[in-house]
This record gives structure tokens, C-alpha cells and sequence, in this order.
């Protein structure tokens, strides 16, 4: 397994700048790893630190949430909210002795698809460099394909 | 005059003259040393009130389950912290309270009194000034109160905020920072507090007496009991165990007023309150915000400052 094992990453982004900016990188033939699975939200602010949870226990190796430039948020303000619910996870995650690099934030703007490309080939790097998961887990027959 | 006995007056008064329509308190369980919540809404009622280091429940949380218009809350500091998030949170209508601060001595730990009485339950208990008084298998032990408290009483801050209508007697002092009993697990390797979560995580039922012995834990629908969608597996699988505490964890950042009920409350001795514990010292150290203190404050999560740092956020 560990020959072929490629880092899963659930990348949660947001409608109005991330998820533009993966599709800026895209039609501008940008290269970049191939283990993001996208999910896209309304707004950074709509992800509930529960679903990062979930990602985990569910198989994901990394999970990513990326939002718009503070400023530039749709909603006016809702990555700023975002920014305080995921530093108090991420200070959870270390508390409990889980590796706190498993969860990773971003802000992407529409126009930045090399930023895009270049954060995700950061996050890969650094997930694979972690190595497959291994708390967390829910046991593997309940595990999702 | 004895706390008891100045809470019984108190309460006949303000329940004679109308003040309140009920002094919501706690009177004698039907074990030793233990007691129940009771809702006092006569004068005779008001006589089987108690307040000493027995008083295991936090009254704030049945607030919201009395009718009357005007409630007496008989308050130790963690109700009062309790009143506090309910006030900010809109949970309750300023004025509708009066709260009858009573001072702490601090709580006993029923498992710190156990492993005293060598692993026995007591048969026979009662409280003597700053000392217990229990039997188990016909012995009489003494033992000072100090030694048996509950862990979060040892680190207790009282209200800064001047919630309290009355003050019978004089508070306890505060008895340091709680947030020092974390240094332990933060000079612990992340593998070695990761075992001791599991570890804890295994052992917990998932009964959710936290939950419901918890102020803060008040939702009409816990994530937990929802089935569309199911959060969380509703079996003891240890993932979903750390799922829901974590989660649990998330939901009291900034709101947590460290009363210990959820750890009192818990049937096979697991504390997790360590967890609200490094998510409160977080909170007062990146946002500066403590719980339980200003009522008008607003709620930790449901704002933000512009300079927040981000320094974590690529």
C-alpha cells in the first residue's frame, strides 16, 4: 500500500473565489496534483468544522478549506468568521495529539489561478509528507469509496 | 448564621413578599451527600433548601425549564458565569432573575471521597465546616474538604461581572488559573495525548450526561440526535465517540464556563473538560475573550475583528 499510496485531500471551496480560481488554473492548463477532491460551498463561513471532522473519519488524509481574501468575502464577512472557528479547531486537533497540518486553510481569489495550483501542491506535499492517516478513522468496512 | 440557613430565610422572604414566584435551589438527595434541584415555590419549600459542597448540579441550565415570570437562582459562581452566557446568548430576559449569590467552598469529588473509602460508596455522609464526614463498611472517616474537591474548584475564578441581586456571606476567594493544569499535556508528546484521548474516548458510553448536565448545552437538537443527516454513527464506535466530544468541544469555544457539571455528571469518571479547557485558554489568548464575565459582549464565533491573526491560512 505504502508504494502506491497517493494523499486523499477533500478541499472544500468557496463559490465565489476559490472554486473560481481552481477553474481559472484549469483553463489555464495549470498542472498540479491530481488529489483534491473538490467540494464546493457557498462561502468559507458555511463549512462547519464538523465536516473537516467527518473528512477524516471518513478516509481523507488532508482536508483543505479555502476562501476569499479577507475583504472580499460575498457575504461581506464570512471567512472572517471562518478564520476564528478554524484556529480554535486547529488548536483542538494539536490538544489532542492529532497533527493539525491534516486540516489547511487558503485564501484564493477568483483571479489567482496560479495561487490555486501552487497551494495545492503545497498541501499535497505537506499531507504526503504525513503520511496516510491514522486517527480518527472509523473502521474500514464502514469506510466510503 | 450557617449559608444554609441564610439561603432559607432569604428565600421564605422573597417568595412571601412576591419578589420571585420560585427560588429555583437544591435540597437533600436520597443518598448520602448527594442532592437534587428543587424549585421552591412556597415558603415551606423554601425550608428544604440547601447550598453546600454537595450541590453537584448547575442550576442555570433548569432556568429555561421554569414558567414563572420572575425566577430567584440561587448562584455559586458557576451559575453565575452560566447567567452570564445566558444573558449574552439572549437565553434568558434581563430582569427576569435575581440571582441569590451563595458562597463555594467548592465541590467534593464523589470519586476523590470513594478512593478515600478505600473504592466504597458511603453508606452515611454529612458535611462538618470544612471537613467530610462518611462511613463505608461501618467506619467513620474524617476528611478535609480540601483534599476531596472536584479538580475544577481547584482553579476557580468567580464572576467578574455583578450579576448577583444578594450576596449571602462572604465569596471564596479565587483559587488560581485553571488554565495551569494544562501545562501537563502540553509538555506531553502529540502520540502521548492522543493516547489519552482515545483512552478516554474508550471508555465513555455515550450516554451524552455531559451533555445534559452541561449549561451550555442547551440546543433543541443535538447534532448527535439527528438521523437526516446522521452527524455521528449512534453506536460506540470509537471514531464517533471523538468525533462527537471534539465536536461537543467546538460548540463550548468561547461559551465553556468551566463549572465541571458535565465532569460531575459522568457515570464512568471520564474528564474531558481538559478539551474546553485549551479551547477557553485559546480563546483568551489569540482573542482575548473570556467567558462568562461581560453580558454584553458578543458571542466568540459569531464575530471577528479584522486583524484577527491568520498566520496559520496560506
Amino acid at each position: 500500500m505504502s508504494q502506491t499510496w497517493e494523499p486523499k485531500i477533500v478541499a472544500f471551496l468557496c463559490h465565489w473565489c476559490s472554486y473560481a480560481g481552481a477553474d481559472l488554473a484549469g483553463i489555464s492548463r495549470l498542472q498540479y496534483p491530481a488529489n483534491v477532491r473538490v467540494i464546493r460551498v457557498p462561502c468559507s463561513g458555511a463549512v462547519n468544522p464538523f465536516y473537516l471532522l467527518k473528512a477524516l473519519q471518513r478516509g481523507a488524509d488532508g482536508v483543505l478549506v479555502s476562501g476569499c481574501h479577507p475583504g472580499d468575502c460575498h457575504y461581506l464577512a464570512g471567512n472572517m468568521v471562518a478564520r476564528r472557528k478554524f484556529a480554535l479547531l486547529k488548536k483542538l486537533l494539536e490538544h489532542v495529539g492529532l497533527e493539525p497540518d491534516r486540516v489547511q486553510f487558503s485564501w484564493v481569489s477568483a483571479a489567482e489561478g496560479q495561487k490555486f495550483a501552487d497551494v495545492i501542491r503545497e498541501v499535497t506535499e505537506s499531507v504526503r509528507a504525513l503520511g496516510p492517516a491514522r486517527h480518527l478513522q472509523k473502521a474500514r468496512r464502514a469506510l466510503c469509496r | 448564621m450557617p449559608v444554609t440557613d441564610a439561603l432559607r430565610e432569604t428565600a421564605a422572604q422573597l417568595l412571601a413578599e412576591g419578589t420571585v414566584q420560585v427560588v429555583l435551589g437544591w435540597e437533600r438527595g436520597t443518598l448520602p451527600l448527594r442532592t437534587t434541584p428543587l424549585p421552591a415555590r412556597t415558603v415551606e419549600e423554601a425550608g428544604r433548601l440547601v447550598a453546600d459542597a454537595t450541590c453537584d448540579n448547575n442550576l442555570t441550565l433548569y432556568l429555561t425549564r421554569l414558567k414563572e415570570e420572575r425566577v430567584g437562582l440561587v448562584a455559586r459562581p458557576c451559575e453565575a458565569r452560566a447567567l452570564v452566557e445566558y444573558l449574552r446568548e439572549h437565553r434568558v430576559t434581563p430582569g427576569r432573575v435575581l440571582a441569590i449569590g451563595v458562597p463555594c467552598t467548592g465541590m467534593l469529588s464523589r470519586r476523590a471521597l470513594e478512593a478515600r473509602l478505600g473504592g466504597r460508596l458511603p453508606e452515611a455522609g454529612r458535611l462538618d465546616g470544612d471537613q467530610v464526614v462518611g462511613t463505608a463498611g461501618g467506619a467513620e472517616e474524617r476528611i478535609a474538604l480540601a483534599e476531596v474537591l472536584e479538580p475544577a474548584c481547584r482553579g476557580c475564578r468567580l464572576p467578574d461581572a455583578a450579576v448577583y441581586a444578594r450576596v449571602l456571606g462572604h465569596p471564596c476567594p479565587p483559587a488560581g488559573d485553571r488554565h495551569t493544569l494544562l501545562q501537563r499535556s502540553d509538555n506531553l508528546a502529540a502520540d502521548a495525548r492522543y493516547a489519552e484521548f482515545v483512552e478516554a474516548a474508550a471508555r465513555c458510553l455515550r450516554c451524552y450526561a455531559c451533555r445534559q448536565a452541561c449549561p451550555l448545552c442547551y440546543c433543541a437538537e443535538c447534532f448527535t440526535d439527528r438521523s437526516a443527516p446522521a452527524w455521528v454513527g449512534p453506536s460506540d464506535d470509537l471514531s464517533d465517540t471523538m468525533l462527537f466530544h471534539l465536536t461537543r468541544a467546538m460548540h463550548l469555544a468561547g461559551r465553556c464556563v468551566d463549572c465541571g457539571a458535565c465532569v460531575r455528571a459522568c457515570p464512568v469518571g471520564v474528564d474531558l473538560s481538559h478539551l474546553n479547557l485549551a479551547l477557553g485558554r485559546e480563546a483568551a489568548q489569540r482573542f482575548g475573550y473570556r467567558p462568562g464575565l461581560d453580558p454584553a459582549d458578543r458571542p466568540l464565533v459569531a464575530t471577528f475583528r479584522p486583524d484577527d491573526p491568520e498566520e496559520f491560512i496560506r
